[in-house]
């Protein structure tokens, strides 16, 4: 079911949200932007373009107390791959096979340092930087070709699919990947994590438009995970589920995506626009504004989190979809995503 | 009137700004359109009702605006003009148990001293005063001639800015806030900018630090908690007690739980609400809109059978007499405007307000030598006109609808039809729906 067709590029306001955390507009670098009067957002005002602008999430109100997120702690941090990697953020940055090679290191660098996940999906070389960072890079195997030394984490197609070569990846003591498009069925998720991958990336640029929105399988991928005639329904702490899609804006997509779902979400054009790199960009001058994006969106999340009374993103808001509702959405996309209407009881 | 000042250097008249702003040109989508500014400068410049039915819905994705009043697709007359306002039809009514009278269900929406820069804070509390409507102070404490206002509601929220036991019994009622439309699950937010020597006065912090009040009540982190705070303000004070929720997931049952633990009222505070500042993060993606969360709430109260007498008052995006009757339709009482009283006294909607430079002078930081201020007599007038503007719209509206008292449109649904609304919205609303 395609409920939205993908649409690219970013409306003005949320291009300078995200250039205002990053520092190129502004003087708060780092720092959640505040804005005055009534929300422009959409569905209402602006015109919705994703099932996630029908998406809002919950603010405790007197049922249980909010967490003050200026002043109390929430936990950003989410353990992925079984544990094995801990994210300081439930984020990572993708996209960056049009970037030049010394960029690329600097940006493989950063994500260590902040903590998060770098993707070099596309990329048909290996950055010098990655070595010693690999926990934190994600490197993908084209089909019979060596991944690259010195990635701890290798992706595969979704044709790899085949409990053997994952068994070898992990005999090389690797972590494996599958990556998916957005059109995946159950079949194909209960596959993936039978075969006992680490972890599962839905990328809804793999097949360009896809038929299927990126809300829908991250929704669906939740659920066969959490099956409990499928490895007692256990298989959805071993497996972490990373969605992506060139369309993602800000914190808001990230914090909803986790709500029906993912452990981590890959940025890619957002980041992009939002640190402004071009060209000419010094590898240190985006490394801070790259910083300074992930540290504004790492507040807003936490921002979002506490207002709905989480402590935790990644025990409580991770595939919670209590804390989430929808408005103006047919009841057939409600059932697949397992979003109750705003206002039902 | 503000900022008494010791040892000033240079004296300077302000300017006072009796008029209004050009309004600017949109260049992004906006829900105050042109159009519903210029409505309610009409209201404000007139005091006489401009349309029967609100032609400035039109276009608008807001689910409110999608809900059609029967009658109207009957008889689509928007103009006013020409039209005798009714005087057989009441439009006042009573709140809060029958404790408080009003001239016309309106609350002039919890707005601080501080967010906004003390004219409007006076304006707004003796136009309640003068027209018989209710103010509610917000959570700044309060300025000294808003205190000798006899109609204002003061907040008690969480940070307790300002409040003693002299203070919350000032006015006609306490509404504990527990939540706002515009930033649910997080507290008010008051940049440093605005922090003025005044301001850090009445608030009783340092100047120029961010007022950030926290998000929760440390003593409500439960409907229990919440009771024992609702009696003892009550005990304190012996007024009617509100609270102010934000429209989110559970507003259903919040409802319930204050009507239970014994409140008089419940203010629901919906998405895309107004604000002085906010984070635009949970601004833009947190809460549910008043339609939905008045329509559940009152279909909880009723089925709970704790309906009669409690108060419940919609607040976020109330922009014109036809939404305040859908809303009562839908089970509200009585709706709080913030952002249209704003409007009728000058505002043009430019999104400033957290940076304290305030073209129209409502929301500015307050300067000890200012170059303007506003004309305290001018946006007195312009509101109280507003307000009976709007009670005359209203008044046409009940006409129309075959209505002599405005608390018989409360809770009846069936007056109004959803176009092209989604099942499961129009199951929430209780509407039938048209495609």
């Amino acid at each position: 079911m395609r409920v939205y067709s993908k649409r690219l590029g970013m409306d003005d306001r949320t291009l300078s949200h995200l250039r205002q955390m990053s520092g190129v507009e502004g003087r708060m670098p780092g720092e959640p932007p505040i804005v005055s009067m009534g929300s422009t957002a959409p569905p209402f005002v602006e015109q919705p373009r994703a099932v996630l602008d029908h998406i809002v999430s919950d603010g405790a109100q007197v049922t249980r107390p909010s967490i003050d997120p200026y002043r109390e702690p929430v936990e950003t941090s989410v353990h992925i791959f079984g544990g094995a990697v801990r994210l300081s953020m439930p984020l990572g940055v993708s996209g960056l096979s049009d970037l030049l090679e010394g960029l690329v290191e600097e940006v493989v660098r950063t994500c260590y340092r902040m903590g998060v996940l770098a993707d070099l999906f596309g990329l048909h070389y290996e950055p010098s930087s990655v070595e010693g960072r690999g926990d934190y890079v994600l490197t993908h195997a084209v089909r019979g070709t060596a991944a690259a030394r010195n990635v701890q984490v290798v992706v595969l197609g979704d044709d790899d699919v085949d409990p053997q070569l994952v068994e070898r990846i992990r005999a090389e003591g690797r972590r494996p990947v599958a990556r998916v498009p957005s059109t995946g069925t159950a079949d194909l998720y209960r596959a993936v994590a039978s075969a006992r991958f680490d972890a599962i990336v839905i990328d809804e640029d793999l097949e360009g438009d896809t038929e299927v929105d990126l809300e829908l399988a991250v929704a669906l991928c939740d659920r066969v995970l959490r099956d409990p005639s499928m490895g007692g329904g256990r298989l959805r702490y071993s497996v972490t589920l990373i969605a992506t899609s060139s369309r993602l804006r800000g914190s808001g997509d990230v914090f909803k995506l986790l709500g029906l779902g993912a452990e981590v979400v890959l940025l890619k054009d957002s980041w992009k626009l939002g640190t402004n790199v071009s060209r000419d960009t010094r590898p240190s001058v985006l490394a801070e504004r790259l910083e300074n994006l992930l540290l504004g969106m790492q507040k807003e999340l936490k921002l979002l989190a506490g207002a709905a009374g989480a402590s935790s993103l990644h025990s409580t808001v991770c595939g919670n979809r209590e804390l989430f509702r929808a408005v103006e959405l047919d009841g057939r996309v409600l059932e697949a995503l397992g979003v109750k209407a705003a206002g039902s009881w | 009137m503000m900022g008494e000042q010791v040892g000033r250097t240079e004296e300077r008249t302000p300017l006072l700004v009796d008029r209004y702003l050009n309004i600017p040109r949109q260049t992004s989508p906006e829900f105050w359109s042109v159009a519903r500014i210029e409505h309610i400068r009409r209201l404000a410049a007139t005091g006489r009702p401009a349309y029967v039915w609100d032609p400035c819905k039109e276009g608008s994705m807001r689910v409110l605006d999608r809900l059609r009043f029967r009658r109207e697709l009957e008889d689509p007359v928007a103009s006013a003009d020409g039209l005798e306002v009714p005087d057989d039809v009441e439009v006042g009514c009573e709140i809060a148990y029958g404790r408080i009278r009003m001239s016309v269900p309106l609350y002039l929406g919890d707005m601080s001293f501080g967010a906004l820069s003390g004219v409007p804070n006076v304006a707004l509390a003796r136009a309640a005063d003068s027209t018989g409507v209710l103010c509610g102070i917000g959570e700044g404490g309060v300025h000294p001639e808003v205190a000798k206002c006899r109609r204002i509601v003061v907040q008690w929220a969480s940070a307790r800015f300002g409040l003693n036991l002299h203070l919350i019994r000032l006015g006609e009622g306490v509404v504990i806030k527990i939540g706002q439309g515009a930033k649910p699950g997080i507290g008010g937010h008051l940049p440093g900018a605005k922090v003025v020597e005044v301001i850090s006065r009445t608030r009783r912090i340092p100047v120029g630090t961010d007022a950030i009040s926290p998000a929760p009540h440390h003593d409500i982190y439960s409907i229990e908690d919440l009771e024992q705070r609702i009696w003892a303000l009550k005990e304190a004070t012996g007024k009617p007690v509100f609270v102010k929720v934000a429209a989110t997931n559970y507003v259903a049952y919040v409802a319930a739980g204050v009507a239970r633990m014994g409140a008089d009222g419940i203010i629901i505070d919906g998405h895309g609400a107004g604000t002085g500042a906010a984070p635009a993060a949970v601004r833009d993606n947190v809460g549910i809109p008043v339609e939905l969360a008045v329509a559940t709430a009152d279909a909880m109260l009723r089925r709970e059978g704790m309906r009669d007498g409690f108060t419940v008052i919609a607040a976020g995006r109330v922009s014109s007499a036809e939404d305040a009757a859908k809303l009562m339709a839908l089970g509200a009482d009585c709706v709080s405007i913030g952002t249209a009283a704003l409007i009728a006294m000058g505002c043009i909607m430019v999104h400033k307000c957290h940076l304290g430079f305030c073209p129209a002078v409502i929301t500015n930081r307050i300067e000890d030598n200012p170059k303007k201020v506003l004309s305290p007599e001018f946006a007195q007038r312009c509101v109280e006109n507003l307000i009976r503007g709007w009670s005359g719209e209203l008044k046409l509206i009940l006409e129309r609808l075959g209505l002599r008292r405005v608390t018989d449109l409360v809770g009846r649904r069936d007056l109004l039809v959803g176009i092209g609304l989604r099942e499961p919205t129009l199951g929430v609303l209780g509407v039938e729906g048209l495609q």
